[in-house]
């Protein structure tokens, strides 16, 4: 209630203000408003602040407060829209709107982006370049050990990923049909496939004793049967549909861990 | 971390552009009888089933719910096979071999959608 109450008062506040800073009508000026703003976290009155001026003041540095606002508040669809409004980037703002690429999962455009390496320094096109090798996957392990170190997040879904890239689905499903389980041992997950083999074994080994003390008239033969092929059917179809689903998985992972690895690179881009 | 990207979508317009007719494979998932035996059995487990013994599910949308949705999604014989390997899945180590991008933070469950099987 209390809260309500404050976070109404700063948003008459913050329109009193807006009238009185728009009066002078100096972007200057505007900015230590804005900062204003941002140190009361009200992030939304100032994007209707900015979207609002955007008129008054059409350059470069209104759009990239904007973006960075819609950042802010992790909203980065509408970042990359600001983004690409700007006219000419300033020199560190390239590699962030590189950053919201990744975020958005724009890669053909940073691929394109990269090609032109004029916008950026030495240690942004290093740090891009190494982003492309760990994307194309035709890197060494021990490469991106070395630049990543071998503990990082990306040395680790790299890793994982190269295996996985390799793995079957076909075959994940062939596995299952021979053994239970098999499929997902394929390809990793073990702790999926102890319980899809013995949950097939126990129905497996019930319907055979129930057929062997009355044959077929026994009513916990069809029972145990039918549960039997229920698992063993759904762990092929698991098998199959579970490693596509891991593969595109492990690929998200990673480009999560390039975007971490960008925000603790670049953390001016992320504030 | 959690990406909200709400790039420049108008999400009324793709609802409205989206609608189309009800074809015949919905009709006859309509009309199956097998159909409302599942939905049935369903709302017999969730309401009075699985209440009484307050079981802990390792997934963000529990099992039941994960049927649900994968035979609303990809059909009665797909999603009943699908739920059974999501039964066999849901055990204490689910969330041990789960990527971090899979768990919910604030619930420490493992997010698993009937959609995210969809995959080509």
């Amino acid at each position: 209630m209390n809260l309500n109450l404050i976070r109404l008062n700063s948003t008459i506040l913050f329109f009193v203000c807006s009238y009185l800073v728009n009066a002078q009508n100096n972007w200057d000026h505007q900015r230590k408003f804005l900062h204003h703003l941002d140190s009361l976290k009200l992030h939304n009155e100032k994007i209707f602040w900015l979207k609002s001026n955007l008129n008054n003041f059409p350059t470069d540095s209104v759009i990239i407060a904007l973006a960075k606002t819609f950042i802010s508040v992790q909203n980065y669809g509408e970042a990359l829209i600001q983004y690409e409004k700007i006219q000419t980037f300033p020199a560190k703002e390239m590699v962030c709107y590189a950053g919201v690429l990744i975020a958005t999962k724009k890669f053909e455009k940073l691929d394109s982006l990269v090609k032109s390496p004029a916008y950026f320094n030495k240690e942004e096109k290093k740090w891009l370049y190494n982003y492309l090798e760990v994307k194309r996957g035709k890197q060494t392990e021990k490469f991106i050990d070395s630049v990543f170190g071998p503990g990082s997040g990306i040395g680790i879904y790299y890793k994982r990923y190269k295996k996985a890239q390799h793995k079957s689905p076909v075959l994940a499903a062939v596995f299952s049909i021979l053994i239970p389980g098999l499929g997902k041992a394929y390809y990793g997950k073990w702790g999926d496939a102890v319980p899809a083999f013995f949950i097939s074994a126990v129905f497996a080994a019930q319907a055979t004793e129930s057929f062997l003390k009355s044959g077929s008239h026994n009513p916990g033969f069809w029972i145990f049967s039918g549960l039997y092929s229920l698992f063993y059917l759904g762990n092929i179809t698991g098998s199959y549909l579970g490693l596509k689903k891991y593969k595109k998985e492990l690929q998200h992972q990673l480009y999560d861990e390039i975007l971490q690895h960008h925000m603790a690179a670049y953390p001016y881009c992320w504030k | 971390m959690e990406l909200i990207m709400k790039g420049g979508t108008n999400s009324l317009n793709d609802t409205i552009n989206n609608k189309k007719p009800m074809g015949t494979s919905a009709i006859l998932v309509k009309i199956n009888p097998l159909f409302y035996v599942a939905r049935g059995a369903m709302f017999v487990y969730q309401h009075y089933i699985s209440e009484q013994w307050a079981a802990e599910c390792q997934f963000s949308r529990s099992c039941s719910n994960f049927s649900k949705g994968a035979i609303k999604e990809y059909g009665l014989l797909k999603g009943i096979f699908l739920s059974a390997d999501r039964l066999t899945r849901c055990n204490a180590n689910a969330g041990t071999m789960a990527l971090p991008l899979n768990i919910d933070h604030q619930t420490g469950k493992v997010i698993d959608e009937p959609k995210s099987y969809s995959v080509k």
